[in-house]
């Protein structure tokens, strides 16, 4: 039985950009539970690919930037998309030249603080009445285990937790 | 290298064609990697061979470190296009928004911070540089808010383990921003087992949501404890979160007794306010320095004591720029 609660470990950059210039509006790929890799064997969160996991995500990114481990797969990854979506959104005309020019400008930066990690935590069932939670399919997910989208996440309808 | 197949595409559909298939490359299932023009798709294919040729990878090889090079090969072909970007005025005006990632700045310290501690500085120093590097909790004052709000003022707040819980502390950091540069003005270590600090205050640190702090209210909380009552041309108080630079040159202490010693931090604003502000200073505190540096005498907080590796090693790893002999004190 799915759990009340959706996960989702992300990039403090992520957040930033989803409020600073897209009105709030946060895309997050969830998972149905925090922790795939202790869940136990047979389970459905068992199936989830490690890679999907938040919390395999939030302590890699936890890790890289405490090690400041400038050949982080991870890390790199996020700056190519973020640098991407921002041109993608300029070309749309979603944000302007300047704005555009912060989020890469910021991306090309030495910051480790941008990418230190995340957890927004969802309440399930308002998103999942709305019709909003979208499952990925098969060919998009890294394993068997299902693997969740929200396009339109709103500030209020969740929690950024830091875990110090 | 430019990509020949997007000649005959004018530039902006160029970037978001590029853009898009790097994200495509990911294969994450990401919807703006989606194509949104007619034959987009065959398009996408085309580029990526051409990307193949140039960068001399052959057809198949799909690994992670193959495609992320046709990744960049796009990026570096979108920017070409963008043409040149101006990234430090981009970065200016994060910083002065208060959007900045607080790593960025060249923290710089003021001089009657060092004054106060002494030889004891060199700690406090790195203190504050990693609480703004590396906040818990961090609340910015942009350049046009209400006039009853500062303008360009930053503070930071974290949390530093000790040996022993008794002396785990909270460092509370406040001061100006000028283009790249944040001046710390003032420093305080809030002691939650002789300062209990209220949790709607702060929230929960440990796992702290860190949406909208008031780390404001953590300083006039401070006050509180460690305030001085002061007179501001009729206004009495130990926290006034702006107040008139003159008055400020006027302030009496009501309740002083002969011959005590009284010391009033203030901080000011920092040029790229507007003109009619820049006579306003903002978070003035009186404290009680004498009753502060007992607490810090008390607790006995020395360099070894420190859970966190980068502030107990014997060699301090924190870039500095100091001293510094701008900025505006009162």
């Amino acid at each position: 039985m799915p759990g009340p609660i959706l996960y989702s470990a992300n990039p403090w950059f992520a957040s930033h950009v989803s409020s600073q210039y897209r009105a709030g509006v946060h895309f997050a790929w969830v998972c149905e539970c925090y922790d795939a890799m202790g869940a136990p064997p047979g389970s459905a969160a068992a199936m989830i690919a490690p890679s999907s996991s938040p919390r395999r995500i939030y302590e890699t990114l936890r890790d890289a930037c405490a090690r400041e481990e400038g050949h982080s797969d991870l890390i790199r990854g996020y700056r190519r998309k973020f640098k991407s979506l921002a041109k993608e959104w300029w070309t749309r005309g979603e944000i302007t030249d300047e704005q555009r020019d912060e989020i890469t400008s910021s991306v090309r930066t030495p910051s480790w603080l941008m990418w230190r990690p995340v957890l927004y935590v969802i309440p399930r069932d308002p998103i999942e009445r709305a019709g909003r939670l979208h499952h990925v399919p098969r060919r998009d997910r890294a394993a068997f285990g299902a693997e969740l989208q929200i396009r339109d996440l709103m500030p209020n309808e969740f929690d950024i937790l830091e875990l110090h | 290298m430019a990509i020949s197949i997007l000649r005959d595409i004018d530039n902006r559909s160029a970037v978001g064609i590029l853009a898009r298939a790097a994200m495509s490359l990911t294969g994450d299932g990401n919807p703006e990697a989606e194509p949104v023009l007619a034959g987009e798709d065959e398009l996408r294919k085309r580029l990526i061979a051409e990307a193949r040729k140039l960068a001399h990878i052959p057809r198949g090889d799909d690994t992670e470190e193959a495609l992320a090079r046709i990744a960049d090969i796009f990026d570096e072909e979108s920017d070409r296009l963008i043409g040149k970007v101006d990234e430090h005025a981009a970065l200016q005006r994060m910083a002065i928004e208060g959007t900045l990632p607080a790593d960025l700045y060249e923290v710089q310290v003021a001089p009657p911070l060092q004054d106060f501690h002494g030889r004891e500085f060199p700690l406090e120093r790195d203190l504050i540089i990693e609480t703004v590097r590396h906040p818990d909790q961090q609340q910015h004052f942009g350049p046009n808010p209400r006039p009853d709000q500062p303008t360009l003022v930053s503070l930071f707040g974290r949390f530093y383990r000790t040996r022993w819980p008794f002396k785990d502390f909270l460092m509370l950091v406040a001061g100006t921003r000028r283009g790249l540069i944040f001046d710390a003005f003032q420093a305080w270590r809030i002691y939650p087992s002789i300062m209990p600090i209220p949790s709607a205050l702060i929230g929960d640190w440990s796992t702290s949501s860190s949406r909208n702090p008031d780390l404001v209210s953590l300083l006039n909380r401070f006050a509180d404890e460690y305030g001085e009552e002061i007179d501001l041309d009729g206004r009495k108080g130990h926290f006034f979160l702006i107040a008139d630079r003159a008055t400020t040159r006027q302030a009496t202490f009501p309740r002083a007794r002969a011959g005590e010693m009284k010391v009033t931090n203030l901080t000011c604003f920092a040029e790229g306010g507007r003109d009619m502000q820049r006579d306003r200073v903002a978070l003035l505190i009186a404290i009680d320095m004498v009753a502060y540096r007992g607490t810090l005498k008390k607790m006995a907080v020395d360099r070894k004591d420190f859970v966190d590796d980068k502030i107990a090693g014997r060699e301090s790893k924190l870039r500095l720029s100091y001293p510094h002999v701008g900025g505006d004190f009162v």
